[in-house]
């Protein structure tokens, strides 16, 4: 039963996390003006018990508010709104973070842990100007989102008195264990991005730019990056468990919301290497890193507003001003320092040829850059329009299934040859060599292609490009492996390669089942088999489940006269919502996806099966599975990394891992 | 040499001032977005002739939308276990009061989705409302409406036209208001 403590107790915490961010902020800018004058930095010390209160708070509000709905306190609006007594106890825990202001409260956990984290790893270092600049940033950021929760998205405000149930969390939040891991995996990517953001505005405000700050962040973007890649990734499989349209990405506004920091994100780790190396780019590594943050934060105001339509809406909430006002301040600043420092902080230097490693980086960030051009403008035309017309229109897939076709093609091309450049300048005997055998898996990729009958130009073009890119990748991580044992596998070009066969998976996945799925209604009569796409479908019957929150109809259909699969509808009485929930058959070449379309009749003998065959699925969940593997490993110390970046002017180090394919 | 030092110089400057331009233009465009209300969503069927409805009424008699072109016409779809519909029921019930006191008021009219006649005719007992209840008990209406999920409430203008779409609980301030501003816009 509950105590009506967690109300309280919440809000006290909310108000504790305020004050240590904001006494935090101050003592680390107080802190950095010390030492940067000088002056023994006295309140440096005082640095890490902020962090710690801050962190301790965000921990005690998310407990408070666990402890709020798993007791069923319905004293507060948010367990009445979005608890109920008949939600399973594992959905329950979920529902925490089922909607707008309990989601802000685990944003602000995940900003605790970063916060405590980067104190405890810098924790001998926070005399460095440096330090205590990327913490004021830090705190600055978790100030805001402290004050959003405890004012105007308050999750532990009190709800009219005698309310005694509710109707529980979303019911498409409470029908797969995924809503578990999905957001908080998801927050993780975004949050991990503030911690290169408060280094880059670090190194922008002190000047240096130059060696420091991009060891410490290289390693924080690649996990920020890994965290949003799978979130995203868990998102799109949700999708296709549970919302029964065989999709993995619709391109919904809050889909694009993650995808446009991914992007910059992505194009970040590609080109920071070019600085590692050459030192050159300085000024556009941190403009990508500024650019990730203030799309993470837009995308979390456009998609908490209310100003786009979404499958994922938040309900309405007055949080949006401000989150365009901090959205505003964030790119002020950053746009601020850059031009305030950006010119005098450019790294000397050119780059030599086009047909070189840095030019392949080069083209790479162009082509992300672009796309995420393209998923920015098709999100916010419409308001755009809208502003200046006052008219709705909307941008929907075919817009974005146009553009991206082609910018997907490109990188898959770029993913073949980059990877064998070398720094520099690349000779055409050499790029001949090192292309043949890769060229070669991408012809043979063709050829299987063609053999099990695939057709159309950008399928086929993407699975040519998906082997030669594949063969691309191989090869580097075969001739490291060769060379070094084990070690062949981690550090950036190795564990990056990784990544890049889990990306090139995920891609030839997506065409195939974007281009040969196909599907039909049946409707089957109970002991008729119905044939389609060489599978039969069965109606063995019908089978009902009913639970305090809902009752479920399940149609049984057998596969090919084998095991039961079991597509249902079920009725969420307090929502008074029905929900679709598909079944879906595995194999290692296509997945059989059905679903079971009302209006449902047990009495009848019959059901309408909607079947789906969508080709190499399963290959999708196995390419996330080795990017997150190919992170890891990237993230993972080679033997290079300990050593400071050199300056421009140094000789270039070999790499042993390339020097081995050099030779080769 | 030294030109082009001077120009390389401004670069970052000069492209972080358009680049605020630009994200300025933007910025300004997000403040002036009205939120939407989620609970007026869109429907391919706005601007559109509505779906047929014809059918009978809990506790008899007949119902088809067509006939009662000339008035505004309010669909709510119904369950009597859904607590959202059971939660927006008082303001229906105000509603239907006040638009029957108008010459052109709206004449409100349930839809019932999944529901027995018995378990109907016993909440509006309880609840209220005298307005008709149309059976849907193969759910071809809400089918054809492609309602989503209940309760939802649809307006159709005298012309037999539908016009607004609602998702969740609507109050009688809503309706009423977002009715007199199309009768007062044609």
């Amino acid at each position: 039963m509950n105590d009506g403590l967690a109300g309280p107790l919440g809000r006290a915490a909310l108000l504790v996390g305020v004050i240590a961010a904001a006494f935090g902020a101050v003592a680390s800018i107080v802190s950095a003006r010390e030492t940067a004058a000088g002056e023994e930095a006295r309140t440096a010390r005082l640095i890490p018990r902020f962090a710690a209160l801050a962190f301790a708070a965000a921990f005690a509000a998310m407990v408070a508010m666990e402890y709020a709905m798993i007791t069923r306190d319905f004293s507060l609006q948010y367990v009445q709104d979005h608890g109920s007594r008949s939600t399973p106890a594992f959905y329950n825990f979920a529902a925490v973070w089922s909607a707008l202001e309990g989601s802000i409260l685990l944003w602000i956990l995940a900003l605790g842990v970063s916060l405590a984290v980067v104190t405890w790893r810098y924790r001998r270092k926070l005399n460095d100007p440096m330090i205590s600049w990327a913490m004021a940033v830090m705190f600055i950021v978790t100030l805001f989102f402290f004050l959003l929760s405890f004012g105007p998205a308050n999750p532990f405000a009190e709800g009219a008195p005698g309310v005694t149930d509710g109707p529980g969390p979303n019911p498409l939040l409470q029908n797969h264990i995924l809503v578990m891991f999905h957001p908080p995996i998801l927050y993780l990517g975004y949050v991990g991005f503030t911690v290169p953001f408060a280094f880059a505005i670090a190194a922008l405000v002190t000047g240096r730019v130059g060696e420091g700050w991009l060891i410490e962040t290289r390693r924080w973007t690649l996990f920020a990056w890994g965290f949003l890649s799978i979130g995203i990734i868990l998102g799109g499989w949700w999708s296709y468990e549970v919302l029964g349209w065989s999709g993995v990405w619709a391109w919904d506004p809050v889909e694009n919301a993650s995808l446009l920091p991914w992007l910059t994100g992505t194009a970040y780790i590609h080109s920071v290497l070019v600085q590692e190396r050459r030192g050159m780019l300085r000024v556009w590594n941190l403009s990508l890193l500024l650019a990730t943050f203030s799309l993470t934060i837009l995308g979390t105001f456009l998609t908490r507003s209310g100003v786009v339509n979404s499958v994922h809406a938040f309900s309405q909430s007055g949080i949006g001003p401000f989150l365009l006002t901090f959205f505003g301040i964030v790119v002020a600043v950053s746009l601020g320092l850059i031009a305030w420092r950006g010119d005098a902080l450019r790294s000397p230097g050119a780059i030599d040829s086009p047909v070189s490693r840095e030019g392949a980086f080069l083209a790479n960030n162009v082509l992300f850059s672009v796309f995420a051009f393209v998923v920015l403008l098709g999100t916010v035309f419409p308001l755009i329009v809208e502003a200046l017309q006052d008219r709705q229109i909307s941008v929907a897939e075919p817009f974005f299934d146009t553009m991206s076709t082609p910018l997907g093609i490109a990188m898959l091309a770029l993913m073949c040859i980059a990877p064998v450049l070398p720094w520099r300048k690349a000779s055409e005997e050499l790029l001949r060599e090192r292309l043949f055998w890769p060229a070669w898996c991408g012809i043979a990729a063709l050829v299987v292609s063609l053999v099990v009958g695939a057709s159309g130009l950008a399928p086929l073009l993407a699975f040519t490009l998906g082997g030669f890119a594949g063969g691309a990748a191989l090869r580097q991580v075969v001739l490291a492996t060769r060379r070094q044992g084990w070690r062949g596998l981690v550090g950036r070009a190795n564990g990056g390669m990784i990544v890049h066969l889990g990306v090139i998976l995920i891609s030839v996945a997506l065409s195939a089942s974007n281009s040969y799925t196909k599907s039909q209604d049946l409707r089957l009569e109970t002991g008729v088999p119905a044939s389609f796409e060489g599978h039969t479908f069965e109606l063995i019957g019908f089978k009902e489940e009913t639970d305090a929150r809902s009752s479920a109809v399940k149609a049984l259909v057998s596969i090919d006269g084998g095991q039961a699969y079991a597509p249902a509808v079920t009725k969420f009485t307090n929502m008074g919502m029905n929900v679709g929930t598909p079944s879906v058959k595995t194999t290692f070449t296509h997945d059989i996806y059905l679903t079971l379309e009302p209006p449902v009749k047990m009495d009848s003998g019959t059901a309408r099966i909607k079947v789906y065959i969508k080709p190499l699925i399963l290959w999708m969940w196995i390419g996330a599975g080795l990017m997150a593997i190919g992170t890891i490993l990237a993230a993972f110390p080679g033997k290079r990394r300990r050593r400071p970046t050199d300056p421009t002017s140094a000789p270039v180090p070999v790499d042993p891992a390339e020097e081995d394919s050099e030779r080769v | 040499m030294s030109d082009r030092k001077v120009t390389s110089r401004r670069i970052s400057r000069n492209v972080a001032i358009a680049v605020a331009v630009v994200v300025g233009a933007f910025f300004v465009v997000l403040a002036v977005s009205k939120p939407r209300t989620d609970t007026d969503i869109s429907t391919p069927l706005l601007g559109q002739p509505a779906p047929e409805v014809v059918s009978d009424l809990v506790g008899g008699g007949e119902f088809d939308l067509s006939r009662r072109k000339g008035s505004w016409v309010v669909l709510n779809f119904f369950n009597s276990t859904c607590v959202p519909c059971i939660n927006e029921h008082p303001e229906l019930v105000v509603f239907d009061k006040e638009q029957s006191t108008l010459p052109d008021g709206a004449e409100l009219v349930t839809i019932v989705n999944d529901d027995t006649d018995d378990a109907v005719a016993a909440f509006f007992e309880k609840n209220g409302g005298g307005w008709p209840k149309v059976r849907d008990p193969d759910g071809t209406i809400a089918v054809s409406f492609g309602v989503a999920r209940v309760p939802e409430t649809w307006v159709i203008d005298p012309a037999g036209f539908v016009r607004v779409r609602y998702a969740g609980e609507v109050t009688s301030n809503e309706l009423t208001a977002r009715i007199n501003g199309m009768k007062a816009t044609p």
